[in-house]
């Protein structure tokens, strides 16, 4: 019988502390979902969420992890603090570049072909592989001044491939 | 020349068993904030052991358990540099795990049907 997983942690903004939050998460999914595709997806788009919250959060200012697991959905929701509005505006722009492709896919493959070509800033990939590798929609809200929340939304349902 | 260890990132470097290749086996996780400052100066030894002694290059991803997007770079780095020496370079991943499957299927936009680069699945036991 499996359990549904839920978690919810406060982490320094260490880099260290992405690999172990996301092998937690990995080891919990492990538990509930066994040893498979979905625990892998877990994992990644822990750990993509997690690298860009350390990578842009405000410094000094903890970033906080969450998973909730629906009756159809598993949601990965990571919060931090953010300074100005430069890490909304980035997120804003890679959510467009995804939605303006026809499925993820298409816009992971262009986004390395754009990377080859210098067309394109080194980051951002990230938002894209938890699009098209993690099969999860995306999303943000600012739930208050100077705080980003980044939510990956996937389907329990065995994605189309 | 000698294999790579970084953190949680293990590449073992096999140019004994093939005289026609030079096979990298992945193995644990890459997961540095910057894995090119590592990764970089591995790759440009391997490509000078190539330039002497002319060999397919074999990149086996089959046992990695994960790497972060900015590896995926470094790679892309890794291809780039091959093609522009001219050296081939074959990439084996695991289909039967669907994030190697998904990750890699997007190199095919490497493959110029010139030679210097194959994607291979990892044929089933």
């Amino acid at each position: 019988m499996s359990t549904a997983l839920c978690l919810e942690v406060e982490l320094q903004p260490e880099w260290d502390n992405v690999t172990r939050a996301s092998e937690a998460v990995a080891l919990l999914a492990l538990g509930s979902y066994g040893d498979g595709d979905l625990r892998d997806a877990l994992a990644m788009v822990s750990g993509e969420l997690l690298e860009n919250a350390i990578k842009y959060a405000s410094p000094q200012t903890l970033v906080k992890l969450a998973i909730r697991e629906s009756a159809s959905a598993i949601v990965v929701e990571v919060t931090n603090a953010i300074v100005g509005n430069e890490e909304i505006q980035r997120l804003a722009d890679q959510l467009a570049w995804l939605a303006s492709h026809q499925d993820p896919a298409e816009a992971w493959a262009a986004a390395l072909a754009q990377v080859t070509t210098e067309r394109r800033e080194r980051g951002g990939l990230g938002i894209l592989r938890i699009a098209n590798e993690g099969g999860s929609r995306i999303d943000y809200a600012v739930p208050s001044p100077g705080v980003l929340t980044v939510r990956a939304s996937m389907s329990k349902a065995p994605a189309n491939e | 020349m000698e294999s790579l260890v970084a953190g949680d990132l293990r590449i073992n470097v096999d140019d004994t068993t093939d005289p026609q290749a030079i096979r990298l086996h992945w193995l644990g996780m890459s997961t540095d904030r910057q894995p090119e400052k590592v990764l970089g100066p591995f790759f440009a030894a391997l490509l000078q052991a190539v330039a002497d002694q002319p060999r397919v290059l074999e990149l086996h991803f089959e046992k990695i358990e994960r790497f972060n997007s900015s590896t995926i770079l470094s790679i892309i780095q890794l291809i780039q540099a091959a093609r522009n020496r001219n050296t081939p370079m074959v990439v084996i991943y695991d289909p039967t795990r669907k994030w190697q499957r998904l990750s890699f299927d997007a190199l095919r936009i490497f493959d110029k049907r010139d030679g210097l680069f194959e994607l291979r699945p990892m044929e089933a036991a």
